[in-house]
């Protein structure tokens, strides 16, 4: 049979049988809404967890926590030091051939408390615990303007013995002991985008605070804050004595630490030997490690664990699992939608076939083979299984599109609430269509087989 | 000597049909040349619709062996088959079997459809002629069911003349019509046979229809008594 000769029978029964065939359609056309549907909200949260939230591309690795002395090492006097990761680690790390980029971290040896905010929040607010870390400011060289983050001792401005010595806003950046210090600009200091939804999101709204992220980004002189180094709410650091320097965040990062804030790693590991003595200063208390896809990191977890390094956080792989295993049971539920409307394809082909068993039969005779009555009823059914994917996906289409709306409209803000929760890439189309295409075909094969079946001779002498 | 247009030998049919089973063929042996008129008469039971059925190739229930213009059907597949009916068979059934959906030149055309060399504009070409020497020339557009009987008839055989078959098989082709129209679908058969010497087997109850035929053959039982095989 001729293509034309087959799209010429499909046509006359979409006109003759629309109203069985529509009613057939309706279930295989559900089944793909709710399918894409699901897939599409799946999809689209899951990037927004694991893109924003909980990267799921990287993983921060660290050397065992220093050992819990034990009753008879706190006797001893004995107490771990945080063992750190050196610089030949972070080499290797940055070898593996998963990794991307390797993000050594310096953290805060010491507490540190801080105070700021004025400009605009209206009045200061103090954080009694600030976590701080320190990165190769190189790390951060697409995010902030250039010349911003960087170690002002690079460029360090007179000698001085107090703050007052010094012009403009800086302060004097002197050791306790040291005879005198050099006058320094604030120490620059970015954010992570995940602390800023927090802050704008939760803390803002809680205290009655403007949002910061489009000020902060704005304002080229940024915020400024004191910080109290060594000594903090909860405690005082073992060395040196505290002492209070300027600091003036710059710019959000990705790079960025996502509590608490980023310094260049020269000053930190500065502060750090201050406080917390030599070693504190030398190796690295954590390596972020960015992978070329998310399916690289448990080759990476694994190698970091042969070099006594484990991950961080677990979260970003725990929340891909939970969402995997949400989208899985929601696309079970549509699958069985689909199958059961297969089931409905197959009770109106098969009346379809009942029906017309003559006019098959008296195809037969004037020259249809078994196999193209066969293909005739598929592909009627391929043919009503295209519409219903069509319908199925704009409708699918269109409630992703209220659902974003009704969202946008009626959900507070919450961090990371993002412009969609839906993601629509190509591939999520073709396969709502393959999938509306193949269940009606396969629940008119049965159909199909009966038709070719049908004894000519039998049926013509019917009627 | 060319080879016969349908040749049986030893053919038989049983239909296992209900509790028993059903002989409606029994060892029948006949030869139809071509280019022949061939009426089959027979009372109600007799088996001619079973024959018709089996030698159209529509029936491959049969036991024996069943020859058209020198090919043995049961060693065709069904495609080849199911080609042999399009190209050189032409049916006409005694309920017309016209598909009530489409127009009058659409149920002409349908043979048309299964034809994998078949060309569109000729095929209609050919149907609109058909259909001007069939006297409905003006009612191409209608559907079967504003057509008389003796037109749906007429609609019938020119869908079988659609691809100029060699053998016209004609299933009681008269039975449904009154007695005018029946003898001008009577004369219509006598002109194919006279002018495309078309090779016709006709199946008929009616002794009209048989005066016209070149040869009777006689069904009683599912047989064909040679003693009652006549020239007509
Ligand atoms: N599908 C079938 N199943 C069982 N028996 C059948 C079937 N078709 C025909 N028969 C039997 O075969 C015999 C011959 O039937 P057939 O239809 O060939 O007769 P016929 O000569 O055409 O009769 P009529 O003049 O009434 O059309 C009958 O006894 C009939 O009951
Ligand atoms: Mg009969």
């Amino acid at each position: 049979m001729k293509l034309a000769a087959l799209v010429r029978l499909v046509r006359r029964d979409l006109a003759r049988a629309r109203r069985a065939l529509a009613g057939s359609a309706f279930g295989i056309a559900a089944g793909t809404a709710t399918l894409v549907f699901f897939l599409a909200l799946g999809l689209g949260v899951r990037s927004v967890l694991l893109g924003e939230v909980f990267p799921i591309d990287r993983i921060e690795l660290e050397p065992p926590k220093a050992k819990d002395p034990g009753l008879l090492g706190l006797l001893l006097g004995g107490g771990g030091e945080p063992t750190g990761i050196s610089p030949d680690d972070v080499a290797k790390l940055a070898a593996l051939p998963g990794a991307s980029r390797v993000r050594p971290k310096l953290s805060f040896a010491f507490p540190a408390s801080a105070r700021g905010g004025r400009e605009i929040l209206g009045h200061d607010v103090g954080a009694g615990e600030l976590p701080g870390d320190g990165i190769d400011p190189a790390l951060a060289a697409n995010d902030v303007k250039p010349g911003l983050f960087v170690d002002p001792m690079d460029t360090p401005g007179p000698a001085c013995t107090d703050d007052a010595a010094c012009a403009g806003g800086a302060y004097c950046e002197r050791a306790e002991g040291a005879a005198e210090g050099r006058c320094s600009a604030p120490v620059p200091a970015i954010v992570s985008r995940y602390l800023v939804e927090i802050f704008d999101k939760s803390i803002a709204p809680a205290h009655g605070f403007p949002a910061v992220g489009e000020t902060l980004l704005g304002r080229a002189q940024g915020i400024t804050f004191t910080i109290r180094l060594g000594e903090s709410l909860l405690g005082r650091a073992k060395l040196g004595s505290p002492r209070t320097i300027k600091a003036r965040i710059v710019g959000i990062s990705g790079s960025a630490t996502d509590l608490g804030l980023t310094f260049p790693l020269g000053v930190v590991r500065r502060w750090n030997r201050e406080f917390g003595g030599d070693r504190a200063a030398e190796r690295y208390s954590s390596a972020v490690v960015e992978a070329r896809s998310g399916a690289e990191v448990a080759g990476i977890i694994d190698a970091g664990a042969r070099m006594g390094l484990s991950p961080k956080d677990t979260r970003a792989r725990d929340v891909s699992v939970l969402v995997s295993g949400v989208m899985a049971l929601l696309s079970l539920v549509a699958g069985i939608v689909l199958v059961v409307s297969a089931s409905s394809i197959t009770q109106t082909f098969r009346a379809l076939v009942l029906e017309r068993r003559a006019e098959i039969a008296l195809y037969r005779a004037v020259g249809a083979t078994a196999g193209e009555i066969g293909a005739w009823t598929v592909s009627l059914a391929a043919v009503v299984g295209f519409f219903a994917g069509a319908v199925g996906l704009l409708v699918a289409r269109i409630l992703a599109f209220l659902a974003d709306w009704a969202a946008a409209e009626k959900l507070p803000d919450f961090p990371f609430k993002p412009d969609t929760f839906f993601a629509f890439p190509w591939w999520l189309w073709l396969l709502g269509m393959g999938f509306s295409i193949l269940f009606s075909v396969l629940g008119a094969i049965g159909p199909a087989r009966a038709a070719a079946k049908v004894d000519p001779a039998r049926a013509l002498a019917g009627s | 000597m060319s080879v016969p247009a349908i040749r049986t030998r030893g053919l038989s049919r049983v239909h296992e049909g209900g509790r028993d089973a059903r002989r409606a063929l029994a060892d029948v042996e006949i030869s139809v040349e071509e280019g022949e008129f061939v009426c089959v008469l027979g009372p109600s039971g007799s088996g001619k619709s079973t024959l018709l059925a089996v030698i159209g190739g529509l029936d491959r229930g049969y036991q024996g062996q069943v020859e058209l213009f020198g090919e043995d059907l049961g060693r065709m597949s069904d495609a080849a088959l199911a080609r042999l009916r399009g190209e050189r068979i032409g049916f006409v059934f005694q309920h017309f079997h016209l598909l009530h959906h489409l127009t009058v030149i659409e149920n002409v055309t349908t043979p048309a459809l299964f034809d994998p060399r078949g060309d569109d504009e000729g095929c209609v070409a050919r149907a609109k002629e058909l259909l001007e020497r069939l006297g409905l020339a003006d009612r191409a557009g209608d559907t079967p069911a504003e057509l008389s009987g003796g037109q749906r008839q007429r609609v019938a055989i020119a869908r079988a003349l659609l691809r100029k078959p060699k053998l016209l098989l004609c299933d009681e082709p008269t039975g449904n019509l009154d007695e005018a129209t029946g003898a001008r679908i009577i004369e219509l058969f006598e002109e194919l046979h006279r002018e495309e010497r078309l090779t016709i087997v006709a199946v008929t109850h009616e002794e009209r229809l048989a005066r016209a035929a070149s040869r009777i053959l006689r069904l009683r039982d599912g047989r064909v008594d040679a003693a009652n095989e006549e020239p007509a």
